[in-house]
């Protein structure tokens, strides 16, 4: 079986590489409404992934060893898991925005896996450093 | 090319673009080439001009990984999974597709240039119902198997390709 051969050198891949930034500034953050999920990297860092569970992945640096971002599918569910697990919890929302160390707090409230509520902790922590919100889901608040 | 596993198809089901074009366009995404999973031929994604630019911001080894990697796999899938499942085993992103590659190179994020592959790990990336993609990652292999993610079994509801 033959591979086929990406061109570097079409329309796409030159006007992806002409935006590309000199002096990447991390953190980098975005939420995506397609995958209705988030992205944060706080260090320019090579990474793999780990998947902690069904909502949140893990980037581990290649270099540090340690997290240095996530990724945080289905947001809407990840709210109504969370609201299942402690009906009536109520989380303060911005301008239609839910910061996330504060939708990472009341995740780690619904957790009885001491590990993983350390580890959402540690991501929680990271996320106030760099204050990042994304679209409130209409049941919070 | 051919598939590389019988397709699974649940009886009475159909899987995303079961009646759909081979080609995609919509305002503000750009159309990128891959592998159709139902006939193994072409057929094109989508991918945001917003993910586009966020990618770049990340800078060139970032910006690297999408112009090549991502589209190598995408053409040049080991195995493509549909439906992601939760940690119960439901079906979660039912018609969500995600491609599995072993690609010869990687990028270095740091210095933007071409690296090996990474040991021991496949690249995947997602793509929703709609055809756009809207991820991708590395992600470590199955000790039993090194062209595929670590917890493939238990992950998607069914290999298509």
């Amino acid at each position: 079986m033959t591979n086929k051969i990406i061109d570097l050198e079409d329309e796409f891949a030159k006007s992806l590489l002409g935006m590309a930034a000199e002096t990447p500034a991390p953190p980098f953050a975005r939420y995506d409404q397609d995958g209705d999920c988030i992205e944060v990297l706080w260090a320019n860092e090579g990474h793999f992934a780990q998947r902690l569970d069904k909502w949140l992945t893990i980037y581990i640096g290649r270099e540090t060893d340690k997290v240095v971002g996530v990724h945080v599918k289905g947001i809407k569910r990840f709210w109504g898991e969370i609201l299942k697990s402690c009906p009536g919890i109520v989380i303060e929302v911005e301008d239609e925005r839910i910061p996330l160390g504060r939708l990472f707090t009341a995740k780690m409230l619904t957790l009885p896996d001491r590990k993983l509520a350390r580890i959402y902790k540690e991501v929680r922590d990271k996320s106030e450093e760099h204050p990042f919100s994304v679209p409130a889901p209409v049941s919070c608040g | 090319m051919a598939p590389e596993q019988p397709i699974e198809r649940p009886k009475g089901e159909t899987y995303p673009g079961a009646e759909y074009s081979k080609q995609k366009s919509r305002r503000g995404y750009h159309s990128v080439k891959a592998i159709d999973p139902h006939d193994g031929k072409e057929w094109e994604l989508l991918l945001s001009e917003d993910m586009l630019k966020y990618t770049a911001s990340k800078g060139h080894g970032a910006a690297l990984e999408l112009a090549h990697t991502v589209r190598w796999a995408l053409l040049n899938p080991r195995q493509i999974y549909r439906g992601v499942r939760d940690d119960e085993n439901d079906v979660d992103d039912d018609g969500w597709l995600c491609y599995v590659a072993t690609p010869p190179h990687a990028y270095d994020f740091k210095r933007g240039v071409q690296v090996p592959a990474w040991p021991n790990e496949v690249f995947a990336v997602y793509v929703t119902d709609e055809r756009v993609i809207y991820r991708w990652m590395w992600l470590k292999c199955d000790e039993n198997d090194l062209h595929k993610p670590v917890d493939h079994e238990s992950r998607f509801r069914a290999q298509v390709f």
